[in-house]
């Protein structure tokens, strides 16, 4: 964003040194102002739809339908939910604490939406592109956790007060796992800032992090599954252990302020896939073009340039694609696992993440040192890298076609009609 | 009846100074939005409880009209009170429906909720759980069937279409 | 060892404590001496050649004049039965406690004290279990009218009718004569700590479970000296202001212990059970379980009406399973009028029973997934149960509530096209639980959180009365079928599924879950071989135009979804019983949970409940 405010300086106003100029906070505050409206928007507008894909995917899962009433296909379920639970009765129960009963949520949200900040969801689509960014999303989001064990306490609830103090041991705990594994995309970047590491990759698959070598790769499933136990996501859901703590932190919570928890659910599973996206996956990088070549376009065109436009476009939607795959996967796991017990949520960070995320470091430190970059031999194992990916995507698919293939034979065969419709057909 | 006065839910008093055809129109809307989202308090006391799963289930699925269950009361619009209310149980569902926020409603699922139904002539069974919460719909049957819920649930959106929003509300505690 | 030898050997041991001997009941009874119940049923549980090990049911029949208790007792090692009976005085008399004997009878004593006043010496925890604390009178009791109001809720209709849709009847009086009754019912204050005492000393000495000692129950909820009918207080608070009434709250707080209420809205409540717990963090101290809230009173209502009348009320003590309900109260009435059932009903009864089972467990096996967070399975499983529905409603006309079977046979014949329709979806559903293995049993996490949890060895198991998969799940070789054969169970093939151990220990959770699994696969195996047998012809007996059995009591029991379902009952030569009496599994599942659960974490208590299958409705009746 500094990039495109710099340019504005220079082409709207003609003023070639930004720094000197005494109007240019003006712009940069314009700037923050936008950046922070469009990213609001954004995560409303990922958010909201993402829980209709949710509920439809696990309608499918489960062999419902799912919501397909409100606009078509039930598109517009999100904003029936939203606006319904805008209009419920604002009900704070008698015995809570009042202040922080409303502050909780809102330290949820700032956490969250926090993170927003620094995601470089294209070339130049970044809100601020600290350098200090990887280590600023893993302080922001910490913010949660006071949300969550806040709301827990205020609520005056024992139920909720067992929601929020699992809630942070399971986050506090699984920092560590995510720091290290993001510590290993720090050692081949070279860098903490995000949109650093999104170039130290390239567009091609064989230059995303995820398949450098066999180290990256395990621990790109480190960080998704740490990344799911700090989204409160299945297998890792025992803060709001529906069975178990009935709601958990947010048992008490009802019309906005609940509204407030799920949007930040939603919105930490866009987190969840971003961080998964530009640290392992490439990010926003565009097959065959380099970023400079990006920069250069921003610098060379005076005035409005459409190519810089489609590419950013581009980058972005190359980026939104691989995370949102990301987060249908997640949305998979969730309809699909059981959830964990607590003293079993810490054996697992402690006695297995933490250990294999340090095995992780040292391997690719190792790696590092005794496999010259770019050489015949590093492209040799980011190949092999490649077809194992590949092979497990494969099997996946595969799994699930045996599946799908034997209940329609077994269907077709108990009702003597076809009771299935092809996977791709929205009903 | 000597039982204990029931809630007065919502009584309109005035109208608010704003046009009638806007009034009615935004009514319209928002209660379109309204009526898509019920969630149901997951609330299963007997027989009744096992046709409510089934109807959350594959063939009659309330997902589709929007409505999910929920676990706790603060978050949900609708209790369907599915099964027979025992003189014991009596307390708890009454708590259950004034933890519920505003606006809520009540669906007295089967013919233990309704009337007692086949208990009535027992000792320790409530004749019908109107006699502990105001309930809006009695949905007949014993129990009934997945479809006839799904019926029910149509019927309160039926009735949240129907309701006018933008009158003052007063809420009688 | 049939009955009379029993007599004999307990004649030849107590001589005058053997009071008599009803041998021309069908399930003989012997009646001792109430002072020296204990000494007796200890020698039968503990003789090498007797080794009655269960305590099926332990019940009371207000016979007016007298109240009785009544002991069911088997052994699973020499399969016999006897029947013990002990008479009391209804005003304050007691009898002395055998719960060390058989752990279950702490429930079932409880149970009696509740329902029919009768006192128990050396008990525990004797307080009201079924119906609230403040509750007047005690309903089984012949003579118990209910007051028409409870806590500002009044019975009355808005008809003045009453609840049969006749004119009332004057109330006062009746009231009058309820509150006549309740004066009456002893006290549960212990009357001297000697008998305390004695019975902490004998269970030290033989009880093979571990000892309960009394001084390890921290004080329990009713203190005694207060008397059931000292409550009145509570009554008199005004109706309108809200005070949960924690019906178990009273219990000490332990220092140092969170108290939680689970229940009796919670998710994972099956149903509307209660429980509080004593957590230090995640790890629970102590589990009390507090049941009765969903109490209908069925055995009283079950006195109220002609035999055939009360078939619809037994669909609803276990309404996952009514078949069996039907079943058993079918099986007691013929063989008080000593019918014979046609062989082709017989077939209808056990396809429709193992129809059923599969129906029933499926919800089994389908809630616990669902109480660990998997909820696709579940939802699986219902979208298979959609189909046994539809196959029920065929045979039946009804998805949940069969009321199918008819004294002396079914209602409806079973149709060639239900048992084609059958034969295809077992083919597709042993498919489906293939693939429910594949996606949840075999789980990983699944497994972990199942395995070597809640551990229940065959000795508690027994001792606590647990029956059917849950018996079976810890190495137990229990079932009806096999063990007492009823209707054609002797001509059909099936294994009896035992807990191996197969993730973990023998009997854990996850025994208790994949038993039900494999119970499922053998209900398909019966299922197919009674297709294959069954007989043409009539489905109904030839009944006399009243059901009116001569004098005499009976015990029948049927192997439900949730195992032993027995059904004991008085008839005295009317056309409606004296006294129905229903023995359950899920009661007896729900009174172990206290004992197994210290130790235990929170998320380890739903899983435990959830591989135990409890329903409320069979807990409360």
């Amino acid at each position: 964003m500094r990039q495109i405010a710099d340019w504005i300086i220079l082409n709207l106003f003609g003023v070639a040194d930004a720094g000197s100029w005494p109007y240019s906070w003006l712009v940069y505050l314009g700037m923050m102002v936008f950046a922070a409206v469009l990213a609001i928007t954004f995560v409303a507008i990922f958010a909201g739809p993402v829980t209709w894909v949710e509920r439809r995917v696990a309608g499918r899962i489960m062999s419902r339908l799912g919501p397909n009433r409100v606009g078509p296909q039930g598109f517009l379920q999100w904003l029936a939910d939203g606006l319904k639970n805008l209009l419920k009765e604002d009900l704070i129960p008698d015995a809570a604490d009042r202040p922080l009963f409303r502050l909780a949520p809102h330290l949820v949200w700032m956490g969250m939406f926090g993170a927003f900040v620094v995601l470089p969801f294209g070339a130049h689509l970044v809100a601020a592109d600290l350098n200090v960014g990887l280590l600023y999303i893993l302080a922001i989001t910490s913010l949660v956790v006071l949300g969550l064990l806040m709301a827990g306490w205020a609520s005056n609830s024992k139920w909720a007060l067992y929601g929020g103090i699992r809630s942070t041991a399971q986050l506090v705990s699984y920092e560590i796992p995510t720091a290290f594994s993001l510590m290993v995309i720090v050692i081949l970047a070279g860098t903490l800032s995000t949109q650093e590491i999104v170039r130290a990759q390239g567009g091609w698959p064989w230059d995303w992090f995820v398949f450098r070598n066999p180290f990256t790769f395990l621990a790109f499933f480190l960080l998704m599954t740490s990344s799911l136990a700090e989204g409160n996501r299945v297998p890792f859901d025992l803060p709001e252990a529906e069975s178990e703590l009935v709601a958990g932190y947010n048992i008490e919570y009802s019309g906005m302020r609940f509204l407030f928890f799920l949007f930040a659910e939603w919105a930490n599973l866009w987190i969840m896939a971003a961080i998964g996206t530009f640290c392992f996956l490439g990010g926003w990088q565009i097959p065959g073009v380099s970023p400079d070549a990006i920069d250069a376009l921003l610098a060379r065109s005076h005035g409005w340039s459409w190519s810089w436009v489609g590419l950013q476009a581009l980058s972005f939607a190359i980026f939104a694609i691989k995370a949102s795959w990301l987060v249908f996967v997640v949305i998979q796991i969730r309809w699909t696992l059981p959830r964990l017990r607590v003293d079993q949520l810490m054996i697992a960070c402690w006695k297995y993440l933490v250990p294999m995320t340090l095995v992780c470091i040292l391997g690719v430190l190792a790696m590092a040192l005794l496999i010259p970059q770019g050489g015949v031999l590093d492209y040799l194992i980011r190949g092999l890298m490649m077809v194992v990916g590949g092979a497990l995507v494969a099997l996946f698919l595969w799994r699930a076609r045996v599946n799908y293939m034997l209940a329609r034979d077994s269907y077709r065969k108990m009702e003597g009609r076809e009771l299935w419709f092809p996977p791709y057909r929205l009903v | 009846m000597t039982g204990p006065k029931l809630e007065q839910r919502i009584e309109p008093e005035e109208e608010l100074a704003l046009p009638n055809v806007l009034t009615t129109r935004l009514d319209l809307a928002l209660n379109w939005f309204r009526k898509s989202s019920v969630w149901y308090l997951l609330f299963a006391t007997a027989c009744c409880g096992i046709e409510l799963m089934q109807t959350g289930g594959p063939r009659t699925d309330l997902d589709r009209f929007g409505a999910v269950f929920r676990s706790s009361p603060r978050q949900s619009d609708l209790l369907i009170v599915a099964g027979t209310i025992t003189y014991k149980m009596a307390d708890r569902v009454r708590l259950i429906y004034n933890q519920m926020p505003q606006p809520k409603y009540v669906i007295a699922m089967g013919s233990c909720a309704n009337c007692g139904g086949l208990f009535t002539p027992s000792y320790s069974v409530v004749n019908g759980v109107d006699k502990i919460i105001p309930v809006d719909f009695y949905l007949p049957g014993c129990p009934p069937r997945p479809e006839a819920l799904n019926e029910a649930l149509i019927k309160v959106q039926e009735k949240i279409q129907g309701e006018p929003w933008f009158k003052k509300i007063k809420v009688a505690r | 060892m049939d009955a009379a030898q029993i007599h004999a050997r307990l004649v030849e041991r107590f001589a005058e404590a053997v009071l008599g001997f009803e041998q021309e009941l069908i399930d003989p009874a012997i009646a001792v001496a109430a002072g020296r119940i204990r000494e007796i049923a200890q020698y039968l549980r503990d003789d090498a050649a007797l080794q009655m090990d269960f305590l099926r049911c332990l019940t009371g029949v207000d016979r007016r004049e007298t109240l009785e208790v009544v002991y069911h007792l088997l052994s699973t090692v020499h399969l016999h039965t006897i029947v013990l009976k002990v008479q009391v005085a209804p005003d304050g008399a007691r009898v002395d406690s055998v719960w060390d004997l058989w752990r279950t009878a702490e429930w079932y004593e409880r149970e009696a004290f509740d329902l029919l006043g009768i006192g128990f010496t050396g008990h525990p925890d004797l307080r009201r279990i079924m119906m609230p604390d403040d509750w007047e009178g005690h309903p089984l009791r012949k003579d118990y009218v209910f007051s028409g109001e409870y806590h500002g809720i009044t019975a009355e209709r808005s008809d003045g009718l009453d609840a049969f849709g006749a004119p009332a009847t004057d109330k006062k009086a009746a009231q009058a004569r309820g509150a006549a009754a309740a004066a009456a019912p002893p006290s549960a204050e212990e009357p001297s700590a000697t008998a305390a005492t004695v019975s902490a000393e004998v269970a030290e000495t033989t009880s093979p479970v571990e000892p309960p000692v009394a001084a390890e129950k921290t004080p329990r909820i009713d203190e005694p000296g207060e008397s059931p009918s000292t409550g009145k207080a509570s009554r008199l608070s005004p109706p309108t202001a809200f005070q949960p009434a924690m019906h178990t709250a009273k219990a000490d707080p332990v220092e140092g212990y969170i108290q939680l209420n689970m229940g009796p809205h919670h998710p994972a409540s099956h149903g509307v059970l209660n429980f509080l717990l004593f957590t230090d963090g995640e790890i629970l101290s102590r589990v009390i379980p507090d049941v009765g809230y969903l109490h209908r009173g069925m055995e009283k209502l079950a006195e109220s009406m002609p035999y055939a009348s009360t078939m619809p009320y037994t669909d609803r003590i276990d309404y996952l399973a009514s078949m069996f309900g039907n079943w058993g109260w079918a099986l007691a009435a013929e063989k008080l009028l000593g019918i014979e059932v046609p062989p082709r009903a017989e077939f209808c009864r056990v396809i429709a029973g193992e129809l059923n089972r599969i129906a029933s467990h499926l919800i089994g096996t389908g809630s616990t997934s669902l109480d660990l967070g998997a909820f696709t399975p579940f939802v699986h499983w219902l979208r298979e149960r959609e189909t046994v529905n539809d196959i029920m409603e065929m045979i039946c006309g009804a998805r949940l509530t069969y009321n199918y079977m008819r004294i002396g046979g079914v209602a409806r014949d079973i149709s060639q096209q239900v048992v084609d329709k059958t034969r295809r979806w077992l083919d597709h559903f042993l498919g489906i639980i293939d693939e429910f293995d594949r996606l949840i049993s075999f789980n990983e996490i699944f497994v972990k959180r199942l395995a070597n949890v809640a551990v229940i060895s065959p000795q508690d198991a027994l001792s606590w009365g647990l029956v059917g998969p849950n018996l079976r799940a810890s190495g137990v070789a229990w079932d009806l079928r096999r063990a007492e054969p009823y209707s054609v169970y002797p001509e059909l093939q099936f294994d009896l599924v035992l807990g191996k151990g197969w993730r973990g220990q023998v009997g854990d959770a996850y025994d208790r879950f994949y038993c039900r699994i494999e119970e499922m696969r053998q209900s398909v195996g019966i299922l197919r071989q009674a297709f294959d047998r069954m007989p043409e012809g009539e489905i109904r007996a030839e009944l006399p135009r009243k059901i009116k059995p001569a004098a005499n009591e009976v015990y029948s029991r049927v192997e439900s979804a949730r195992g032993e379902m027995g059904f004991y009952v008085v008839s005295d030569g009317t056309d409606k019983p004296y006294r129905a009496r229903y023995r359950t599994g899920s009661f007896t599942s729900m009174s172990i949970i206290e004992h197994l659960s210290p130790g235990l974490m929170v998320a380890d208590l739903v899983a435990l409940i959830g591989s135990l299958d409890v329903i409320a409705p069979e807990v409360d009746r």
